[in-house]
């Protein structure tokens, strides 16, 4: 019930909380277009075979030692399973001893040594 | 418009894998079926955070180019699309952070489009689905005064609609910060609205 003058009518007062609400609901109901501009894969292919043109010497390096990385390993394990059972022969010992005369001889008497 | 030739259709119905295998082996004309399936995405999503045009063209170029280059670091244990996806919000975002315009706007410059959908949310509460585009125009001159980090969260989670989880997956970002981060856009959003509504109306 309302006595007397009637109030004045007045707009709804803004709520930011809604008007937030609102304005995303309606930018989320109108995504941008998708649009492919015309031979736009042309233009990045042609920025794509400049790019692989304009060598980097510094990542051929890397690259060169990265794929050397894999025969030098090979030849590590390669060079160490020669040498363990290599060494497991007894004539290879058969120089030691000579070797030892050798150079003990020299070091015993120096004035004949070279 | 011209009519895929069916070489063209072949290629473009021959699986990601197969065309990164060979473009990583010297073939680099595979990666043009790439750039045909999934530029629409992308020039969808650098439409969101940059206005002109040619800015949005430089963003999806740049994605193609970065993509390029890092293809061998794609390990094909996740679809070659969320890959790509990622690479492009990290590159929005970059353009986000050297653009940063002067955050002082006074919103002076509104248009009458989008001075006409406030009056009509002011006057009936509502605003109709017909001046959508105003709406979406609003939030993104709403969204370019406000950081960059801001306008990356509102973009994924309020109008994306991605989750949290996403989020931190896609910027790299710990789960507590975006959810921070959330709560500082929202708040900085309210405050660019309610300056708005204080030039225009008070």
């Amino acid at each position: 019930m309302r006595d007397g003058c009637e109030p004045e009518k007045r707009a709804p007062l803004m709520n930011v909380t809604d008007l937030q609400k609102k304005l995303i609901e309606s930018a989320r109901a109108c995504p941008p277009s998708d649009r492919v501009p015309y031979a736009f894969e042309h233009r990045v292919m042609a920025h794509v075979r400049s790019l692989r043109q304009s060598v980097d010497p510094v990542q051929i390096w890397a690259r060169s030692l990265m794929q050397a990385v894999l025969p030098c390993c090979a030849l590590l394990l390669m060079v160490a399973v020669w040498s363990w059972t290599g060494n497991e022969r007894p004539d290879a010992y058969e120089g030691v001893d000579e070797l030892e005369l050798a150079v003990v001889d020299s070091i015993d008497n120096p004035e004949e040594g070279w | 418009m011209t009519e895929p030739r069916p070489a063209d259709a072949l290629e473009s119905a021959r699986p990601d894998v197969e065309l990164i295998t060979e473009v990583l082996n010297g073939n680099v004309e595979s990666f043009e079926p790439l750039i045909q399936r999934y530029s629409p995405r992308l020039f969808a999503t650098a439409r969101r955070y940059a206005r002109r045009e040619t800015e949005v063209e430089d963003i999806v170029q740049e994605v193609w180019s970065k993509a390029f280059q890092k293809l061998g670091t794609w390990r094909g244990d996740a679809p070659f699309e969320h890959w790509l996806m990622r690479m492009a919000v990290h590159t929005c975002y970059d353009f986000l952070r050297v653009h940063q315009r002067n955050r002082e706007d006074n919103f002076s410059d509104i248009t009458r489009e989008e001075e006409d959908w406030l009056e009509r949310f002011k006057s009936e509460g509502d605003a109709r689905q017909d001046s959508a585009d105003a709406a979406r125009l609003l939030v993104q001159r709403i969204l370019s005064d406000m950081s960059p980090a801001s306008q990356l969260i509102i973009t994924l989670l309020e109008i994306e609609d991605k989750s949290i989880k996403e989020i931190s997956a896609i910027t790299g970002w710990s789960t507590p910060l975006v959810k921070v981060r959330a709560f500082r856009a929202r708040a900085e959003m309210k405050k660019r609205l309610r300056r708005i509504m204080k030039d225009k109306y008070l």
